[in-house]
């Protein structure tokens, strides 16, 4: 390998590796608090990117100026499904949870092919240059404003569940939802709020990849499966641990696909992932939302 | 209570269809055993294509330019050695599962159909090819690539597109064409493919066939179609540093490749697909003018000398709203086809179609191939691929001689 | 009195099951009649693992598709018959459960950690299969048609129909035998409450073992059954997450951890699919979106099973008499 593919693939490696700690802070939010496998997490995110291409087609809206309409809709959209559904299965079994979640990700994805029709949809910003190339490498411009605005959500998510009551609420709840019931926490409404952040933050993440990737219906699938494994990689309800297991992701998928043969690439993160769950359970960080 | 009106609702579903199946059973089963009729009102024939999930878009595509043959057929008269019998289309969906596919075909056979265009996706139109010569059902595949479909002797099994090794034939035959006439030899190969049957099958022909047409193939890349980032394929490519990066590969993957290529400090000499999904797809035509100059595709494609596909071309778009692409295009030939067989045959009687459709000699049509035959296998003999050429936003047919409208640009820049 | 009863009951679903086929021609009907009754046979294998022994497992595929490529593997290579190669399918999906099984369970991976676990392990299995020119990479394996039953190629959609129907009943009466055995009441204490269990003592690792290899073992037969049944094999149809999914719905629908369970839930779930494509088929993507909204209504109001909630019923009833007697 040349010092050259080496760096290349590196950065590839982080950005993308960001694009996967994005899609996962969600999700780790999600299962962090209510212990729920989310499926249907791809088909929020894609419903994310549907909002964004939809105002750039018609209005000419840029993403990143529409992102906080794509956060806004997929918060109520979370919110109606703890409402509408998971709130009524609380106290079921784990794996309940899971297939109502993967039926719900059926429904949103066949809606999205009912309404939206299969046509791959495509934004084409002018005005940001492709790459930026310093020192011979290049680096993907959008995937580069992903990567930022990931690094972004993470501190603000942060600083949230730190230092505001909600946040505060939302780590009791994480940590024993009885004990919190018990202090005044509203169980039922901190549900409904962290699904919605989780779903919002779906939302932002389809803005933040819609001017990269094309919009279809099951757009949600090329990121979901990976997205699992980084939230067990960072701990569960571990955004910063979410982050940073995405760009471990990245890394060793893009420098190991530099080495191995054919599509073996694939392999890499499922391996790591099973080291993980059998060497260290709670993640690298450990886990709960902190 | 709720969960009893619950039951009470699936048992009520699970019934109906029971009661439903048995209507067409009995209505159904005469089908197979009859030896046709001569007049009816309407005949009935089936589109089996992925109309939900992954391949939605092409499956669409293909059973919108089915309804678009019928319907024009319809306009025109119906089926007249039936007394006009007017044809109903029988739309269904694979979703591109191989069990779902026998299930629809099962079905298609009670409701009476006559025949069946499909299948796309190989992997279903094996068994669902299988299931039809079961119940003598003709079954003309408009796209599947596998080379196995037509290789077991079916007799019901006709197929319009060329498999998997004439494709990867016609591309190094064409290449070996432009690098005869062209200013620079470029041999060395790189090929990327997406890592389905489609993809694999066409890659791995090209390579086994590569040296007796003087091509060198530096490496094969395979990736998931699926895939949400191709920068390992992209960084491969400009380190291997090809003459030509061959690549087949669905809409998306193809986009992400040739950005990718094109944000790389490497630029091969030339770009060519081969049944590429993404370098004859509309939407990649304009909405990638940036990048797509001169991109060229080896592809079963439409014929754009003929003034009966401009026709037809013109009709898809001002009923559906888009460009009819190469996969239309065959659907509707693959419909054209198998009507046509059902007018000759003048019954109803599924084996006498299955023998007109063997005699199918088509010349007038739509496709950039020779006249629409079919072996003793069910191949359409004369199918084949030509070298198409992305030249500002718009696709034109470069080669061979018989087809082409404007010259090839070979090396691209 | 009760035996009786229960005997009569089950006589008469076995009996309707085995004449069926008489009634009909319809290959239609053969067809989804064989499609319950091997979704029934490798959700009632999942059901052992999972039902009774509560480690819920989201990656069946990986033993589905082991027992599919083994048996036409071995079939298309060496020319053995799928009668054996099924079980040398079996045999290799054992080694592999008993390999998976020693990591998570001595690496004490519960709950969800499972379940991803195994998600991941099927995934891997599939990437190495299809990068294997052994398994014909992505090209998948396409079997020969013919009419030799010693070589599992059977002319008449019935033959088919028996065979997966007399394979249901064997794995449906192991079912039983575990769930009345020693080993039955072991796993049903792991589920309940492992460090109980445990503590009670209970070999739970060796329980669990033993669970996983039955359980990759008979879902592997059915995936051999598939492969010969189908004909076309490829990585994505053996492998794949989906297959993973549609082995776990029958045994949710209709009630993990009972016997009928993913029975009733295969005899619901494969007419289902086919209701939604009769009637919405005609809208691509409805089918599928009333699918789901079935599927989450079910799992809503029916968090047991079908089985599990008539049980339920049956027992407030006794309770009932009992208490007015």
């Amino acid at each position: 390998m040349t010092a050259e593919l080496f760096f290349q693939s590196l950065i590839d490696g982080i950005l993308m590796g960001g694009i996967y700690g994005l899609v996962a802070i969600g999700l780790t939010l999600i299962f962090g608090v209510m212990k729920i496998i989310n499926f249907a997490q791809g088909a929020l995110l894609m419903l994310g990117m549907y909002v964004s291409y939809w105002c750039f087609a018609l209005f000419g809206i840029s993403p990143y100026i529409s992102l906080p309409l794509s956060a806004v809709i997929l918060f109520f959209i979370g919110m109606l499904i703890q409402r509408g559904v998971l709130q009524r299965m609380s106290g079921a079994p784990d794996h309940n949870q899971l297939l109502v979640t993967l039926g719900i990700t059926l429904f949103i994805e066949n809606l999205a092919l009912v309404v939206f029709k299969p046509d791959f949809r495509s934004i084409n910003l002018e005005g940001i240059p492709n790459t930026i190339s310093i020192l011979n490498l290049n680096i993907h411009t959008t995937k580069l404003i992903a990567f930022v605005f990931t690094i972004v959500l993470a501190i603000a998510l942060f600083y949230f569940l730190k230092k505001t009551y909600i946040g505060k609420a939302i780590r009791a709840t994480s940590i024993n939802s009885g004990g919190a019931a018990l202090v005044g926490v509203n169980i039922k409404k901190i549900n409904y709020i962290a699904f919605g952040i989780g779903a919002a933050l779906a939302g932002i993440a389809g803005a933040l990849i819609s001017p990269f990737f094309y919009t279809s219906p099951t757009v949600g699938s090329s990121f979901i499966l990976t997205a699992f494994v980084v939230v067990v990689l960072g701990g569960l309800g571990n955004f910063l641990g979410a982050l940073v297991g995405g760009v471990l992701i990245g890394v060793t998928e893009s420098l190991g696909g530099a080495i191995l043969p054919g599509s073996l690439k694939e392999l890499v993160p499922y391996v790591i992932f099973i080291l993980v769950l059998m060497l260290k359970p709670n993640g690298l960080f450990g886990g709960k939302v902190r | 209570m709720k969960k009893w009106s619950l039951m009470f609702l699936l048992f009520v579903l699970t019934a109906l269809l029971v009661a439903c199946g048995g209507e067409e059973s009995s209505s159904g089963s005469g089908v197979e055993g009859d030896s046709g009729s001569t007049s009816a009102d309407v005949i009935k024939i089936g589109s089996l294509h992925p109309l939900s999930g992954g391949l939605a878009l092409e499956g669409q595509e293909m059973r919108d330019a089915v309804k678009l043959a019928v319907e024009q057929r319809n306009a025109d008269g119906g089926i007249k050695s039936l007394g006009g019998a007017k044809v109903e289309l029988i739309e269904t969906d694979h979703e591109g599962s191989p069990e779902k596919g026998v299930s629809e075909v099962q079905k298609l056979d009670r409701e009476g159909a006559l025949g069946v265009i499909g299948a796309y996706s190989s992997g279903v139109a094996l068994p669902a090819t299988q299931e039809a010569e079961r119940a003598k059902l003709p079954f003309v595949i408009d796209i599947g690539s596998a080379n196995d479909i037509t290789e077991r002797g079916f007799k019901y099994t006709f197929r319009l597109q060329p498999a998997a090794t004439t494709f990867s034939k016609d591309f190094l035959e064409i290449l070996e064409e432009l690098n005869a006439n062209a200013s620079e030899k470029l041999t060395k190969v790189m090929l990327v493919h997406e890592d389905s049957v489609f993809g694999t099958s066409i890659a791995e022909a090209i390579k086994s066939l590569s040296k007796e047409h003087g091509i060198e193939v530096v490496g094969v890349l395979p990736h998931a179609a699926s895939a949400a980032d191709l920068s390992t394929t992209i960084n491969k490519i400009s380190s291997a540093k090809p003459d030509i990066v061959v690549a087949t590969t669905y809409l998306r993957d193809g986009v992400m490749l040739v950005e990718g290529i094109e944000n790389s400090n490497f630029t091969p000499k030339a770009i060519i697909g081969v049944a590429n999904g993404a370098f004859s797809n509309a939407s990649f035509l304009t909405d990638y003018q940036k990048i797509n100059q001169n991109i060229m595709d080896v592809n079963y494609t439409i014929n754009q000398k003929s003034e009966l596909a401009k026709e037809v071309s013109e009709a898809y778009k001002e009923k559906f709203g888009r460009e009819i692409g190469p996969n239309g295009a065959y659907s509707y030939m693959a419909t054209v086809v198998l009507l046509d067989a059902i007018e000759r045959a003048g019954t109803t009687d599924r084996t006498k179609i299955e023998e007109e459709l063997r005699k199918t000699k088509l010349e007038e049509h739509i496709l950039a191939a020779g006249v629409i035959e079919f072996d003793e296998k069910g191949q359409n003999i004369n199918a084949r691929a030509v070298l198409n050429q992305i030249r500002d936003g718009e696709s034109f047919i470069v080669g061979p001689e018989e087809y082409k409208i404007e010259e090839p640009v070979y090396p691209r820049n | 009195m009760k035996l009786n009863k229960s005997l009569l009951f089950y006589g008469i679903g076995l009996l309707i099951l085995f004449i069926f086929p008489l009634f009909t021609e319809s290959q239609y009907y053969l067809h989804i009649g064989i499609l319950i009754l091997y979704s029934a046979l490798v959700s009632q294998a999942w059901n052992i693992l999972s039902g009774y022994a509560g480690q819920f497992s989201f990656g069946h595929a990986m033993f589905f598709g082991t027992g599919a490529y083994i048996s036409s593997i071995f079939f298309m290579k060496y020319n053995l018959t799928p009668w054996l190669g099924m079980f040398a399918g079996a045999l290799v999906a054992i080694v592999i459960a008993l390999f998976i099984g020693f990591l998570s369970f001595r690496y004490k991976l519960r709950g969800a950690y499972f379940s991803l676990g195994t998600l991941a392990f099927a995934e891997i299995l599939r990437i190495v299969v299809q990068n294997s020119s052994y398994f014909n990479k992505t090209l998948g394996v396409n079997l020969p048609i013919g009419d030799n039953p010693l070589m599992f190629q059977f002319a008449s959609r019935t033959s088919y129909y028996y065979v997966i129907l007399i394979m249901l009943v064997i794995v449906t009466l192991i079912t039983l035998w575990i769930s009345r055995s020693r080993l039955g009441f072991s796993l049903i204490a792991i589920r309940e409450n492992e460090d109980a269990a445990q503590s009670l003592g209970v070999n739970t690792f060796r329980a669990k073992m033993t669970a996983i290899a039955i359980s990759g073992g008979l879902t592997a037969i059915g995936g051999a059954f598939y492969a010969q049944y189908i004909l076309y094999i490829a990585p994505p149809t053996t492998f794949g997450n989906d297959v993973s999914v549609s082995i776990i719905l029958p045994a949710i629908l209709g009630g993990m951890g009972t016997i009928l369970g993913p029975i009733i839930g295969a005899l619901i779930i494969i007419p289902l699919g086919e209701i939604t494509a009769h009637f919405f088929g005609g809208f691509a993507g409805v089918h599928l979106m009333v699918y789901g909204l079935i599927l989450v209504l079910v799992i809503l109001f029916l968090p047991e099973g079908i089985v599990g909630w008539v049980q339920e019923k049956l027992r407030l009833r006794k309770m009932k008499k009992e208490g007015e007697s």
